[in-house]
């Protein structure tokens, strides 16, 4: 147990590392000057670019941008470990953590909620289309929300906008809450923050809740022939004793591990989604420091995505055993 | 002996009510008290028999014909409610093969606490641990059992969990299907002398499912012996041993290995396609032979 732990964190370690370097080389080798990009906008903003060239040696000496490219690798690992994330380009001098951890929250609501609401009623859809005793509904169910997934994120996104926020206007078109409006914590702020949300989780969320339903109706129809199940009914139990703890509660354990996987699919969805609904996450976030060449909060923005993935991934692995008990830690090979 | 359960007539037919019956017409009575031992052939109707009195058959399966009654009611026109009355407090089961059959992701505690809840609305707090504790120790298992997965469990174990299981709620009946036929020798011993210790505790009746005459022959007070979905011969254990009227039975018994008695058995006690057809048209009504001994009529002087 002792020894699993220390090398799955080891692996958590690794896996962050070499993720770290790929997205350092991946960037650095786009055809983009991040200088030129802060130039070409201070010239469409109609200031002076008088003194251009000065400007152009200034900043890339105080980003280090004239050095070879492993000495701004090692500095840029070195500072990350110092938890230095760097400045951003395009907000200068802004710092690249602020801007990240300021759109952190708003990421990990709707991410969180998004994923929360697919896994909930995706299994629960899919289980109850393989039981016996349930309404046939939810066997039709299974294909409307399989017709959803086939729909990308984005357009889905776009669906919805139309239909809720512009065809029928019951849900706000985007951003966080409405311009003006009290930011405190009280009901009328957390309503606001809800109906702002509600599209962009839907949207996310829609998608997956069909992929959930099918693998859970695989996992169900197995567990509705095993003996356990048929024993419960016998002993006289409950049907909603049987259909929670001794149907359910077995066929979800495959989908626990499906659980990680899923969180990578569903950041790349978010950034499109964040971006329609202009809301103020990690998405916006990346998706305006790649239109501005904005390398340091690109690599902060990306980072984060890589540790959220693989800190879920291992907690997942951790929490396992707590689920099934014949899974002990270590004894894998 | 006071009748506890009983079954008249009973017909049983798979894949609609015209399809074949498994159980063809079955009368049988089981006493208070009493271990009833039902031997058969795989696909003699024992199984579906059982599972017939204890109101769990297949969707494909249906009741046609008779009428089944334990200690007084009528099963067969039970409803919903009724049978959760009666299932587990009443009637409860010992499975076959248990290795599959408790919740993997469960300690066995849980399970009993599932139980508790949903048949007393109770939880399973230092009293209720005890009494099943004291439970566990009649079925040779020691009380941490309780904090055990099953997957932690011997074959044997799990299926003593089983018995305690069905003892819980001290039910008038435990239907125990082939409970010893994926068990080491030693185990099947232990479990048959841990049923027959449940009724002598509990008071208990007890029908045992087996297709091994021998082994159920340690414990039961009767046999009834099943053939095509007929009872072809049922009477007191002794009586079946030593003078045995069908001619199946004597197969039965004639394949049974014993110490003095090794060489030249059959391996199955298979009787000629010829005998079969004869015996399975013979749907005429048991008669009494002896006290307590009801053998199909056209074989009522035989054996002798």
């Amino acid at each position: 147990m002792h020894r699993y732990l220390v090398r799955r964190i080891g692996v958590f370690l690794l896996t962050i590392f070499a993720a770290v370097t790929i997205n350092f080389i991946v960037i650095h080798a786009t055809p983009l000057d991040p200088v030129a990009a802060v130039l070409g906008r201070m010239a469409s903003r109609g200031m002076s670019v008088e003194g251009g060239a000065q400007i152009v040696r200034t900043y890339t000496e105080a980003f280090g941008l004239d050095q070879p490219l492993y000495v701004q690798y090692l500095r840029y690992m070195g500072n990350l470990l110092r938890g230095d994330f760097g400045y951003s380009l395009a907000y200068f001098p802004e710092k690249v953590s602020s801007v990240v951890l300021r759109a952190i929250p708003w990421t990990l609501g709707l991410l969180t909620s998004a994923i929360l609401l697919a896994f909930i009623v995706g299994n629960l859809i899919g289980a109850l289309a393989a039981w016996p005793k349930a309404p046939r509904v939810f066997r039709s169910l299974i294909y409307v929300f399989m017709g959803f997934s086939a729909i990308p994120f984005y357009l889905l996104a776009l669906l919805l906008l139309y239909t809720f926020a512009f065809m029928w206007p019951l849900l706000p078109t985007g951003g966080m809450f409405s311009v003006g409006s009290a930011r405190g914590f009280d009901l009328a702020t957390v309503i606001e923050v809800v109906t702002h949300a509600t599209l962009p989780v839907a949207s996310l969320a829609l998608g997956l809740i069909g992929f959930w339903a099918l693998s859970m109706r695989g996992a169900m129809t197995t567990v509705v022939g095993e003996d356990y199940l048929s024993y419960a009914r016998v002993k006289g139990l409950r049907e909603r004793t049987i259909f929670f703890r001794y149907g359910m509660r077995n066929a979800l354990l495959p989908q626990v591990t499906a659980l990680a996987i899923d969180m990578g699919q569903l950041v790349s969805g978010q950034v499109l989604v964040e971006t329609i609904f202009n809301y103020p996450g990690l998405g916006t976030v990346l998706y305006n420091a790649l239109r501005t060449a904005d390398y340091f909060v690109v690599q902060g923005v990306v980072l984060f995505i890589i540790i959220s993935v693989a800190l879920t991934m291992l907690i997942i692995d951790l929490i396992y055993p707590l689920l099934d008990p014949r899974v002990r830690l270590g004894e894998a090979s | 002996m006071t009748p506890l359960l009983q079954v008249s007539d009973l017909v049983i037919r798979y894949a609609g009510p015209k399809g074949p019956a498994a159980v063809a017409g079955v009368d049988l009575t089981v006493g208070t008290r009493e271990i009833f031992g039902l031997v058969g052939e795989s696909g003699s109707g024992k199984s579906t028999l059982s599972m017939g009195v204890l109101g769990f058959l297949p969707a494909s399966a249906v009741i046609t014909q008779g009428s089944i009654r334990l200690d007084g009611r009528d099963l067969r026109a039970a409803g919903k409610a009724e049978w959760r009355q009666v299932r587990w407090r009443e009637l409860a089961y010992v499975p076959q093969g248990a290795m599959n059959v408790l919740n993997p992701v469960q300690r066995v505690g849980a399970q009993f606490a599932d139980m508790l809840r949903d048949h007393l609305g109770a939880r399973l707090d230092a009293e209720w641990r005890e009494r099943i504790a004291a439970l566990l120790q009649s079925v040779r298992l020691k009380p941490d059992v309780l904090d055990r997965f099953p997957h932690e469990l011997s074959g044997g174990m799990k299926q003593r969990v089983c018995i305690a299981m069905a003892i819980l709620f001290e039910p008038k009946l435990i239907i125990a299907d082939e409970s010893t036929s994926a068990l080491d020798v030693v185990s099947q011993r232990v479990v048959l002398q841990t049923l027959s210790a449940v009724r002598d505790r509990i008071g208990a009746s007890i029908i045992l499912i087996g297709h091994d005459l021998a082994l159920q022959a340690q414990v039961a007070d009767r046999v009834g012996i099943m053939f095509a979905g007929r009872f072809v011969e049922i009477g007191p254990v002794d009586t079946i041993f030593q003078a045995p009227r069908h001619p199946y039975t004597r197969l039965l018994i004639a394949s049974v290995p014993s110490i003095r008695h090794r060489d030249g058995i059959p391996m199955l006690a298979e009787p000629t396609p010829q005998e079969r057809a004869q015996w399975q048209a013979e749907t005429e009504p048991l008669i009494e032979v002896g006290p307590g001994h009801l053998v199909a009529p056209r074989h009522a002087e035989e054996g002798q």
